[in-house]
């Protein structure tokens, strides 16, 4: 935030601050209340749970004093789960019947995933508002076609040109054609090649569709900061592991009697669950603060200055506290995670609050939402 | 009365309102507006202990309160009730007894719930579904060279074939036949044999020279087989797994997808051991109706673990196929043989 130059006379600028009001007790009540009757309803009502979750922690960020508003309507999410659910179902069913079946159905998944992307990101938005005024994503579906291409085709190409090579290696004498070979490599090295790339063309195009009226965002970094910090996240993956797992390995290799195996074994899978854990956080924030102090619109600016360590510290405290609590620390966790990434953002209007408008707004459908949640696509504002 | 403000949904002004009810209408008024609201048409918020409450307006518009108490005071006071939801969400003595309940009705699902619901689904499906699955089994184990063209001969083929049929007439006193297919292939996968769904058993030729001088023992192999056809013990574990998959995905895929499948594997572990037990009873059903003892299967457990030098590991599993010999041998397998040997004995 601090970098950030502006243009105008300094009394139109409004700096809105950040602020989580959560709490970790009440949403735990929250938490296992809806947790109960989702199971009892053999998951039906995980729609409403969700929604209600969703409308806790926007009403919990104030934003300028003002509250975010979810306005998701659980009928219609219930809708898009059934439809995420039979599609995945087939996937997976498919997946186990035979392998040109399988194949089938991961192209079909994969030809289907930009369009499932479109449609999370517009419900989500759509149904998030501030003092009334609903957001919008105003990306087209051609464009998440268009940003996701990249990441579809490398990982389709090595899936396909794998499965070959594997029925070709069962014929024995049968000597593998060397350009498949190469093709093989190729697919699978360009798949962490492309990572980077991948990301930030889709982040280009998530926050450069981000609307509020007739402020769209835009996306101002280029590829160049997220090849950067991929490097630094696997330097960090590297120097965590040396650390963290060095104790554990020796201990293994020593003379540890057959009894104490089992100990070793746990040890390690937990040295290298933090590993995983301060690498992700690592991730998360400094993600943060490179996507959001980058994200501006012509009256509008975003700012983040999560600091990585701090996060850290409380990312790897909530992994124990959670494992010791067997899992009953988890909404606790979830809200002290929030509240720092929240409170990290910072954003600058140009134009008083009172002089923004929506266009009119349109129904969306949650298809999209639900088939983001199930396969695993996590959209967080 | 209460002080509120009111968007529109069309600009971010904030207009000062106040707000009070009157029989079934919600009358908001300042600002230059007065608008009257029937309150079932209004989305309202849930209580909570702090923090801003949001109502939703059909037409788009929204009503905010900065103090969240005055609101509840107010809600209170113009006869508006809490949902039993928001009630037991707000109180720590009715969320603990939730998450009691939770634990009861999680552990109540986990032991009956699925195997009775999975035990409806499978009765509900019609067989020609067990069959087509089997099918489809079979022959992706055919494409994946996993089997092969058998090396037996026809005759001891038809030999075992016979000897089985007439020893499966013997537990059914109607005489009916066991409705099983016998099929054998050369396989990868060493002494082993497989139940498919739809009643196809394949018996690996291995499995047939480990045990050439021992029928008894085949013949127990082979009813432990039928018994999973029987059971339509594939079909369940298929719906058992899409169950709990989908049950814990639910549950707890919003903190972790990865840790969201352990809960299927175990319980797959633990439904497929009732498998085993009610498979090994049908086994010993049989050797008891044809005069033999079920303490010859430990000759099996012997001489696969002899052939393999190790116990076996488990790892090389088919899918959707129950395979004899990738069961953990456990002792507790081998105990039950023995002790049905030692109730007999006794018995006569
Ligand atoms: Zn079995």
């Amino acid at each position: 935030m601090e970098e950030v130059q502006l243009g105008v006379p300094a009394g139109a600028v409004q700096a809105l601050d950040v602020r989580f009001t959560g709490s970790g007790g009440e949403y735990f009540r929250i938490w296992i209340v809806n947790l109960l009757l989702t199971i009892v309803t053999l998951g039906l009502y995980y729609p409403w749970a969700k929604a209600r979750r969703l409308r806790y922690f926007c009403a919990s960020t104030l934003v300028g004093g003002h509250a975010l508003d979810f306005h998701g309507d659980p009928k219609s999410m219930l809708r898009g789960y059934l439809l995420a659910g039979a599609l995945l179902a087939m996937y997976s069913l498919s997946g186990k019947i035979s392998l040109p079946a399988g194949i089938v159905a991961l192209l079909a998944v994969a030809g289907a995933y930009p369009a499932l992307v479109w449609v999370a990101l517009r419900f989500r938005l759509a149904n998030t508002s501030w003092r009334g005024l609903r957001l919008r994503f105003a990306g087209t579906i051609g464009g998440a076609y268009r940003a996701l291409l990249p990441a579809v085709v490398p990982v389709v190409l090595f899936i396909s040109l794998g499965a070959l090579v594997r029925q070709r290696t069962e014929v024995p004498g049968h000597l593998l054609h060397p350009g498949l070979a190469l093709g093989v490599l190729l697919s699978m090295l360009s798949i962490p090649a492309l990572a980077p790339l991948v990301l930030w063309l889709f982040k280009r195009y998530q926050h450069g569709h981000l609307a509020l009226g007739e402020e769209c965002g835009r996306l101002t970094a280029g590829p160049g900061p997220f090849y950067l910090l991929a490097v630094k996240i696997a330097l960090v993956f590297a120097l965590t592991l040396l650390l963290l797992m060095a104790g554990p390995i020796i201990l293994a290799g020593g003379p540890a009697g057959y009894r104490n195996r089992l100990l070793v074994l746990l040890l390690l899978a937990f040295a290298y669950l933090v590993v995983l854990v301060i690498v992700g956080a690592y991730a998360v924030a400094r993600l943060q603060n490179l996507l959001w102090s980058n994200t501006a619109s012509a009256r509008i600016r975003f700012g983040s200055a999560l600091r990585a360590l701090p996060y850290i510290r409380l990312a790897v405290t909530n992994l124990v506290l959670v494992i010791v609590t067997l899992g009953l620390y988890w909404p606790f966790a979830a809200t002290a995670l929030a509240r720092m990434r929240l409170e990290a953002m910072a954003i600058q209007l140009d134009v008083p609050a009172d002089e923004l408008s929506a266009e009119p707004r349109r129904d969306d459908d949650a298809t999209g939402d639900a088939a983001g949640d199930l396969f695993g696509l996590d959209i967080g504002f | 009365m209460l002080d509120a403000e009111y968007f529109d949904g069309h600009s971010a002004r904030a207009r000062r309102v106040s707000l009070h009810i009157a029989g079934h209408t919600l009358h908001i008024v300042g600002d230059g507006l007065d608008l009257a609201v029937p309150v079932a048409d209004v989305d309202w918020p849930e209580r909570r202990s702090s923090g801003v409450r949001m109502a939703h307006l059909a037409g788009g518009g929204s009503l905010h309160c900065q103090d969240g108490a005055a609101w509840d005071a107010w809600a209170r006071a113009e006869g508006l009730r809490d949902p039993v939801v928001v009630r037991m969400q707000q109180s720590w003595r009715l969320a603990v007894a939730a998450g009691v309940a939770l634990l009861v009705v999680t552990v109540g699902l986990y032991r009956w719930g699925v195997p009775v619901a999975s035990r409806a689904i499978v009765a509900l499906t019609p067989p020609e579904v067990d069959a087509a699955v089997g099918g489809v089994v079979l022959d992706a184990l055919r494409d994946h060279g996993i089997i092969e063209p058998t090396a037996i001969e026809y005759e001891q083929q038809e030999e075992i074939r016979v000897a089985f049929a007439r020893a499966f007439a013997r537990t059914r006193p109607s005489g009916d036949q066991a409705l099983v297919a016998l099929r054998f292939y050369d396989s990868e996968l060493g002494a082993n044999a497989l139940a498919l769904p739809g009643g196809t058993i394949i018996v690996t030729d291995d499995m047939v020279r480990l045990l050439a001088d021992r029928e008894d023992v085949l013949l127990g192999v082979l009813a432990h087989e039928a018994g999973h056809v029987r059971g339509r013990h594939g079909m369940k574990s298929l719906v058992q797994t899409a169950f709990i998959g989908t049950l814990a995905g639910v549950a707890i895929g919003d903190y972790s997808v990865m840790l969201a499948t352990v809960p299927a594997a175990l319980g797959q572990m633990a439904y497929s051991r009732q498998f085993e037990r009610d498979a090994d009873g049908e086994s010993i059903r049989l050797l008891r109706a044809n005069g033999i003892s079920p303490a010859v299967m430990v000759t099996l457990f012997e001489r696969l673990q002899a052939a393999r030098g190790r116990p076996p590991a488990g790892g090389l599993r088919a899918p959707l196929g129950i395979a004899f010999a990738s069961h953990p041998a456990d002792e507790e397998r081998l105990r039950r043989f023995e002790q049905a040997a030692g109730v007999r004995a006794r018995a006569r």
